[in-house]
């Protein structure tokens, strides 16, 4: 993963979102992402950490506060096409075979339609002679690679993950992982990922925003690096215990 | 070959107690008839009564299309428009609420005797189960898939044919399940009624002149016509909502 870009992919300055009048989620929260590189945010369950991506893909309007996205104010009619957001379930229509599938981000205008071919990213996924099967003739993990094509035959700025992997098992979270920085570092997109689990969180990105109970604010942020890959070995590695306990630390 | 197993035991067991029944009370042939004589009928009339089934599947088929297309219609109306919805909605419950057999002298007087008006009465009677069916299916749309196109770009009028029309399929197919055999009641109750054409007048006719086998027939005639539409119709469904029960 690229750390030596400078310019901004994601800025999110002073963020406060309510539910309501009386149920305040998030306050005052700010943080930035660089181009290139994946930020985790991790906290205690509910202190707003979906709340936050569907803030910034333009789900949600912010009470107060600014989200901007290479450098323009995040309006939802500019994000379309160009911010992709994975929810907890793989999102796959149900009717449309796998190919069908990955096909389907290129049917609209707006997207950027320069990236791999279906072909490429079915390969890429290690999906190859499934194209003609149907979502419900895969497995958890065969979906989630299936997405993970989805995502790279179309070219997006930024790449919003709320616990991508929840639904797996540990061997099959950990390759997804493994297959999600593959395709991070050769497509260069920018990338949130929300999760519980902060070995994930160090394993995947390159700064881990640690956040407090609800209502949500930064308590930390941390930037993660390591020498050398980050492969599954990096997992058994002292050099990312003590990343993950650090992170543990910070947690409220 | 297995599958038809069980079908043709449930056969043989009802036409078992039938004769039983017959046979143990001794009722008599005009309220009971054999299932010898009720064949015998079937066999003696086959030409006019497959000419009359044939009309009464017409006019049960045209009734189902006709409900069925206003009912998706309608359904896709009550989504653009929540107002529309509110106010068309206590309409559509009273005429689900109102019996066929209380409307029906209204039907007959104002699409006459003929083939129209048991056209409409099947159509009222297949309109309100395909109008809950496929709104409630248009309405439970996965709101991630929603999401996920619109991310894309998606136009509403994209979202709707490749996400929501989808997705409502296997809801709208249960409807048209309790629509099918709704139009044959439809249309055999306006035949029986007020009609000189179709299987309900056969029915009506033979229960005037105590031709009580013939009159069975045509009632069985009736329900086994309801079951091949029906299964048609789920074979239908396994191929185009396939997805529907993995």
């Amino acid at each position: 993963m690229a750390e030596n870009s400078n310019s901004e992919s994601l800025t999110v300055r002073d963020l406060s979102f309510s539910f309501g009048k009386k149920l305040k989620v998030l306050t005052n929260l700010s943080f930035s992402l660089n181009q290139e590189e994946v930020l985790a945010l991790v906290g205690p369950s509910g202190c707003g950490k979906t709340t936050i991506a569907r803030l910034i893909g333009g789900f949600l309007s912010p009470a107060s506060g600014e989200i901007r996205i290479n450098g323009t104010s995040a309006e939802k009619e500019e994000l379309k096409g160009t911010v992709a957001l994975f929810s907890q379930a793989p999102t796959l229509l149900p009717w449309r075979t796998m190919e069908g599938n990955i096909r389907l981000p290129l049917e609209f205008e707006k997207v950027d339609r320069s990236g791999a071919s279906i072909d490429e990213a079915v390969e890429t996924v290690g999906l190859m002679g499934f194209e003609k099967s149907y979502p419900d003739q895969l497995s958890g993990g065969m979906k989630q690679r299936a997405v993970f094509a989805r995502l790279i035959v179309a070219e997006h700025k930024l790449v919003l993950l709320d616990e991508p992997f929840s639904s797996l098992d540990d061997f099959s979270r950990q390759e997804m992982g493994q297959l999600f920085i593959e395709i991070q570092r050769s497509r260069k997109f920018a990338a949130v990922i929300v999760t519980h689990s902060i070995e994930e969180a160090v394993f995947l990105a390159n700064k881990v925003v640690v956040l407090s109970a609800r209502p949500g604010q930064v308590v930390s942020e941390h930037r993660i690096s390591f020498e050398g890959p980050r492969t599954r070995e990096l997992l058994k590695k002292q050099e990312f215990f003590n990343e993950v306990q650090k992170i543990r630390s910070l947690l409220p | 070959m297995r599958k038809l197993v069980p079908i043709l035991v449930g056969f043989a067991v009802c036409a078992g107690i039938w004769e039983a029944v017959r046979v143990g009370l001794k009722l008599p042939e005009v309220v009971s008839p054999s299932l010898v004589s009720i064949a015998g009928a079937l066999g003696d009339k086959a030409g006019y009564l497959f000419l009359e089934l044939l009309f009464t599947i017409g006019e049960s088929l045209a009734g189902f299309l006709i409900g069925s297309t206003l009912g998706c219609f309608v359904a896709f109306l009550f989504i653009l428009s929540t107002f529309f919805r509110q106010a068309a909605y206590p309409i559509a419950l009273m005429i689900k609420a109102t019996p066929l057999i209380a409307m029906a002298p209204v039907v007959i007087l104002w699409f006459g005797s003929g083939l129209l008006s048991k056209v409409v009465m099947s159509s009222i009677l297949c309109f309100f189960p395909v109008l809950v069916a496929c709104f409630d299916g248009l309405r439970s749309t996965n709101q991630s898939v929603v999401e996920l196109l619109d991310m894309y770009g998606a136009t509403k009028s994209q979202i709707f044919w490749k996400a929501r029309i989808p997705s409502a399929l296997p809801s709208l197919f249960s409807g048209l399940k309790v629509a099918l055999p709704m139009a044959l009641v439809g249309a055999v109750i306006g035949e029986y009624l007020s009609a000189t054409r179709g299987i309900g007048y056969v029915i009506a006719n033979s229960s005037y002149h105590l031709k009580t086998p013939l009159m069975y027939g045509a009632l069985f005639l009736v329900s086994a016509t309801g079951l091949i539409l029906f299964l048609a119709l789920i074979l239908m469904e396994k191929k185009i909502a396939f997805w529907k029960d993995k």
